[in-house]
């Protein structure tokens, strides 16, 4: 079930009003027969999946928690990491590992008769992302962070509640469960909040990437293409992926306010970073600091002694694994590795950068750091969308060496991209610099805050790209 | 050693690792409240504390501080345990 679908909101408005006709004691078993009907509408027997899932993780949880002794609880936390990693490799890497284990014996043997035993599998939606979520909870039970949660409907509304459940934020246990221990009741400002986020996640989605997908498909449908058109399209993609993602989680968002919750917010500007430590700051937060609290600082602080190479050693692996949880295949992995030399470099660089920057004007420094950051993100995702490492040296070897006129297939198609692009990134520089005092979506009068929303919407059906184009993430 | 003292000291190394004379700290200052402070220098801050007061500490202790403050009861607990 799309978010931008028709069906959705039918499926949302009716929802929410069996939640809030319901008295609040039974709002949490209606929320998880909810998800569990949004989940069945994606492909029912995954429902099995999710409930071994919950069920297994919720007695590991109080497992861990109940147990006197540090191996006796570093038992249960192997056996939870057993199961979940297990199941994310089983549906999402085993092919692709096996495929590099025959490769790799096939360079060695002269002649390999056997094939590979490939799994014809379908990866099940959000598996990733809910995997993540419930992996943060046994380790914070371990750590003695969190207390293991003792209603098992609460743990199942953690995992499954729908707004979060296919392409998260991947949400923390000890932001997400208190949620569920207060009543909560009807207030009109949750659903209109929650409604506004909502206009703009469709605004993002609909009018911005899904008008920027025409264009890709267009040019990348034709072979040859010149230069300026594979740069504008490559530039075009960040904002496309830009657009998607953060489109996507703000509908997620409102939609999980509209019940009365509050996720975590997964963007923070991420094209307004400075450098790419920035960027990884404020792009998929709730991945990236997943990555940091689990992995980059158990590594970095285990191996302290070696200096700097323990901030090195940690950045590889830790982005290692975010470009391989993108998906199983070489391109996520040297996306990822691309990221960590950028930090490496970053952090290696410091000091010299830190001495640039007193000798330049502040605004000129700032600006010109914006710029080499977008146009380092932009670079690292033409090997993030290539399915080979051909295809992307093929996109960059086109930018440099085929000049030849620029593609265009229309100036209204330009002009809805501009003025798509143009009103995003105008919010973005608003909030991150606060340079106009005046300001229409949040402006104190309640005539013209309401009345920007209304033409937002007008925009939203007027340019909006309504044939029910799939989000990028959901392929993660 | 005094929790004040600690936070002076603490404070110290973090004007030396962070080149920023301006950090004030408290006990309730995390990572998001000073501005050079990351995960990346955390590592160097963290070495530093413990060269200076010739202690060790623990993954798990290091993965629990949540702020200023845990950090100088862990400290404290420490060199209580040095002094034993």
């Amino acid at each position: 079930m799309l978010f931008t679908s028709i069906v959705y909101f039918l499926f949302l408005g009716s929802s929410l009003l069996g939640y809030y006709l319901l008295p609040s004691k039974y709002r949490v078993y209606y929320i998880i027969i909810v998800s569990a009907l949004f989940y069945m509408y994606v492909k029912p027997s995954y429902l099995l999946l999710i409930a071994f899932i919950i069920i297994s993780n919720y007695a590991l949880g109080i497992q861990i928690e109940k147990s006197s002794y540090r191996h006796q609880k570093s038992r249960f936390l192997s056996i939870s990491l057993l199961i979940n990693l297990g199941i994310l490799i089983f549906f999402k890497y085993w092919n692709f590992i096996i495929e590099n284990v025959f490769q790799l014996i096939g360079l060695f043997s002269a002649k390999s008769t056997t094939s590979p035993p490939f799994l014809d599998v379908i990866l099940p939606i959000g598996l990733s992302y809910y995997i993540f979520q419930i992996i943060s909870y046994n380790i914070d039970i371990y750590r003695g962070t969190i207390k293991a949660e003792k209603n098992i409907f609460h743990f199942g509304t953690f995992v499954l509640f729908f707004p979060k459940l296919l392409v998260g934020p991947i949400e923390r246990a000890n932001l997400f469960l208190p949620q569920l221990k207060k009543s909560i009741s009807f207030d009109k400002e949750n659903i209109i909040e929650g409604g506004k986020r909502i206009a703009w996640g469709l605004f993002k989605k609909l009018v911005v990437a899904d008008r920027i997908s025409i264009f890709q498909t267009a040019v990348f449908a034709q072979q040859g293409q010149s230069g300026s058109t594979l740069f504008f399209a490559t530039i075009l993609y960040t904002f496309q992926v830009y657009a998607d993602f953060s489109g996507y989680t703000d509908i997620a968002l409102g939609t999980a306010r509209m019940f009365g919750f509050n996720l975590m917010e997964n963007f923070k500007r991420p094209l307004l970073a400075i450098n790419m430590s920035d960027f990884w700051r404020r792009w998929h937060i709730s991945l990236s600091s997943w990555v940091n609290d689990y992995i980059f600082n158990p590594l970095a602080l285990n191996h302290r002694q070696w200096g700097k190479w323990a901030v090195f050693y940690a950045l590889i692996i830790s982005f290692t694994v975010i470009g391989i949880w993108h998906g199983a295949s070489w391109n996520y992995i040297l996306f990822g590795l691309l990221q960590a030399i950028a930090l490496i470099y970053e952090t290696i660089t410091k000091r010299i950068r830190k001495k640039i920057s007193k000798k330049m004007r502040r605004v000129i420094y700032h600006n010109i750091s914006i710029l080499f950051t977008f146009l380092f993100v932009t670079f690292s995702l033409i090997i993030f969308r290539s399915t080979t490492f051909v295809e992307a040296m093929n996109i960059i070897d086109g930018i440099f060496s085929n000049p030849g006129s620029f593609y265009s297939d229309g100036v209204s198609t330009f002009l809805f991209l501009i003025i798509g692009c143009g009103i995003m990134m105008i919010y973005d520089i608003q909030e991150e610099f606060k340079i106009c005092s005046f300001s229409f979506f949040s402006n104190k009068n309640w005539v013209i805050q309401q009345a920007s929303y209304a033409v937002l919407i007008i925009y939203i059906l007027i340019a909006g790209v309504f044939d029910g184009g799939q989000f990028i993430y959901f392929a993660f | 050693m005094t929790s004040d003292q600690s936070i002076k000291d603490i404070t110290k190394i973090f004007i030396g690792i962070l080149e920023d004379d301006s950090i004030v700290l408290n006990k309730h200052s995390t990572i998001n409240d000073v501005d050079a402070w990351d995960s990346l220098n955390h590592i160097q801050i963290i070495t530093a504390i413990e060269k200076y007061y010739k202690i060790r500490f623990e993954l798990n202790e290091l993965l629990n501080f949540k702020n200023v403050g845990d950090l100088c009861d862990g400290v404290q607990k420490k060199m209580e345990m040095k002094n034993i």
